[in-house]
């Protein structure tokens, strides 16, 4: 019995050990950095990006000019910049600096664009992985803003919706019960345009800063796409005709003032589609290599060139495109003319990392990047045979002495030979918890 | 075995029960505490504006009950465990003729179930407290919320438990260290519902840690002190 209890805690605090030492030792030593921050230069015509190292480097630090050396910005190319080359290189992006300093106007391509054309052309939109239904906790009811509220700003609705098997059902916030009228209202106008209850996914801007309310999204059982505004009270529904072969599955919707784009759709075959406001036309986007559910996308439009960017923990990509012209036909899908891979500072090793990978066989962690719920997952050591092993391996050795030179028992009995392999298998966590467990004779 | 079980609970029951009132007041009192707190929140804004901050924005009006459950199972444990640790009473039960195992399984149980009706009532209260302002989908969400909290609870009391019966200084600090290691997760702030796919899995830990405190239970019978 006693062996069965000193299994069973040794197996919680192994688990336990896993979990919090890797993670004190992270807090200590191993700041996390951030993704890389890419972009596509129209000056250069090349990517060129900004991260943060860990380390030294030395063509860095020359460019730093002494301040903030783990700031690195280089070109694909491999040349290094300093910031104030690095922001000349992209005058859409840092253009409130460059008008400060005189270099705008700037012409590219033809093009002659002051701060006011590109800051009517500049947009960004973001699909974050964690975003994707089953990515995080679901919200299933959610508001409907009115489209013409009668005054400038938007106003928050008073009541909010959900889509059941029954319809589109309405529970106002001030009396917390259902209203009915609401509900048969715009459950019967959507059966009416060939709705089939209930929706697989609701895509929408749930905020009121923006500057218009552009409706919401609905994905039907059968996989159709709807498009849903209210107006005045009253429901305006547009099945949106989708190219062959797109079943969608998650909607982004995000207004702005240029009014051109409205958002963007995710179809089931991991491609990505424009959503046109004229007309509710869906331009494809060509991003090789795309895997939304372990992958945050970033679109960056400026007046030039749509930029897509694609990144899971240790690689980024971007994937450059011609902006799509406005004629373009529902269906059709953009080519891209560059694309860039990189590896991230973040997944580079450093001392710090490797020392971790020595002295932590395996880690039990919560937390994922590509998702906001928190499953235990077990991940072992990049190095485990080289560097953990053998670790682990030493320390049980040193265990297995100790117990001799006490005892006289080493790994002649079973009791020390399990204890052995529980170093053996588990490193550091096996030796406190038999360090807190093994108790004096 | 059923007489075993009947008799310790019997005995449990007179020797908790102020402490089993005590607890319960202080859980009503606290969770009328919290329902002041959401009805405040009506007061001072309109409702869908509640709903927005909640709903979409994810604060948790009733974070303060993360607190309860682990308090109140730290001091049962306490009460239930103290005063026969500090008599040397529960050494002599340990040597009756009934199995040591089955009587301090007994004892835990007891506290487990005590906890369980107890959070079983906060759980109702807060249902109830949010039922009246939110639509089901919040009420929901506060429950998955919830739950790690409780099985926080549930963990604190054996840990403590561990704590207490363990003889030796330095395998106390096991049943620290699994206190700590195995309620902080589930009460460290995220996004409300985060926790729930991970909850199956604590719940696992429950019956080994349970399995486990037959190791200190062994070390006090046997005296193995300092």
């Amino acid at each position: 019995m006693r062996a069965f209890a000193s299994i069973c805690l040794s197996v919680l605090s192994v688990l336990v050990l896993s979990w919090a030492l890797p993670m004190l030792y992270d807090t200590a030593l191993l700041s996390p950095l951030a993704k890389t921050h890419i972009f596509y230069s129209p000056v250069l015509e090349q990517c060129i990006y900004t991260e943060q190292i860990r380390g030294y480097d030395q063509q860095a630090a020359a460019k730093s000019e002494g301040h903030h050396a783990d700031i690195v910005y280089k070109d694909e190319a491999g040349q290094y910049y300093d910031r104030l080359a690095f922001e000349a290189a992209l005058p859409f992006i840092y253009y409130r600096n460059m008008e400060m300093r005189g270099l705008l106007p700037v012409t590219l391509r033809g093009k002659t664009l002051d701060r006011a054309a590109i800051e009517q052309a500049r947009r960004v939109l973001e699909l974050p992985a964690r975003h994707l239904d089953g990515h995080h906790p679901p919200q299933p009811c959610l508001p409907l803003l009115e489209s013409d509220p009668g005054q400038v700003a938007l106003l928050y609705p008073a009541d909010r919706f959900r889509l059941t098997e029954q319809g589109m059902l309405f529970t106002h916030a001030d009396t917390n019960e259902e209203e009915t009228a609401l509900s048969h209202l715009f459950s019967t106008a959507l059966a009416a345009q060939g709705f089939a209850f209930p929706a697989r996914h609701v895509g929408g801007n749930f905020s009121t800063f923006k500057p218009y309310e552009g409706g919401i999204f609905m994905v039907d059982a059968q996989g159709s796409l709807f498009h849903l505004l209210r107006r005045n009270g009253e429901p305006v529904i547009n099945k949106i005709v989708l190219p062959q072969g797109l079943v969608p599955r998650h909607v982004l919707v995000s207004e702005s003032k240029e009014r051109l784009w409205l958002g963007l759709v995710l179809d089931s075959q991991n491609r990505l589609w424009l959503i046109r406001q004229r007309d509710m036309a869906l331009i494809g986007l060509d991003v090789p290599d795309y895997l939304p559910d372990a992958m945050d996308c970033k679109l960056i439009f400026d007046p030039l060139y749509l930029t897509v960017v694609t990144s899971d923990k240790a690689l980024v990509q971007t994937t450059v495109f011609d902006l799509p012209a406005a004629e373009r036909k529902s269906g059709d899908i953009c080519r891209p003319f560059h694309t860039f891979r990189h590896e991230m500072s973040r997944a580079r090793e450093s001392w710090q990392s490797r020392l971790a990978d020595t002295l932590f066989p395996f880690r039990l962690g919560f937390v994922q990047e590509e998702t906001a719920l928190l499953y235990p997952h077990l991940s072992l050591s990049r190095h485990w045979l080289l560097n953990a092993l053998p670790f682990c391996l030493l320390l049980a050795g040193l265990w297995s002495l100790l117990q001799y030179r006490q005892s006289g028992n080493g790994l002649a009995s079973w009791q020390g030979r399990a204890e052995a392999a529980l170093i053996l298998l588990t490193g550091l966590y096996g030796l406190v918890t038999l360090l807190l467990l093994k108790q004096k004779e | 075995m059923y007489r075993i079980f009947a008799g310790v609970f019997f005995k449990e029951c007179i020797k908790t029960r102020l402490c089993m009132l005590a607890l319960s007041v202080f859980s009503l009192a606290y969770m009328a505490w919290i329902w002041l707190g959401v009805h405040r929140l009506f007061l001072l804004d309109h409702p869908e504006i509640v709903w927005y901050r909640v709903m979409d924005l994810g604060q948790i009006p009733y974070a303060a009950l993360a607190a309860l459950p682990v308090t109140c199972a730290c001091v049962f444990c306490c009460c239930q465990f103290l005063p026969e640790i500090r008599d040397e009473r529960l050494r002599i039960s340990l040597h009756l003729p009934c199995g040591m195992a089955l009587l301090m399984l007994a004892h835990f149980l007891f506290g487990l179930l005590f906890l369980a009706l107890l959070y079983l009532l906060d759980g109702l209260l807060l249902t109830l407290i949010l039922q009246r302002h939110f639509p089901q989908e919040a009420v929901h969400m506060a429950q998955l919320t919830s739950l790690p909290w409780f099985l926080a609870g549930f963990f604190a009391y054996l840990c403590t438990a561990h704590t207490l019966l363990e003889p030796q200084h330095r395998s106390r600090l096991m049943g620290l260290l699994l206190g700590l290691g195995l309620c902080t997760p589930l009460l460290v702030k995220t996004t409300p519902g985060a926790l729930a796919p991970a909850l199956p899995w604590f719940a696992l830990l429950l019956p080994l840690l349970l399995a486990g405190l037959l190791l200190p239970c062994m070390n006090f019978r046997h005296r193995r002190a300092q």
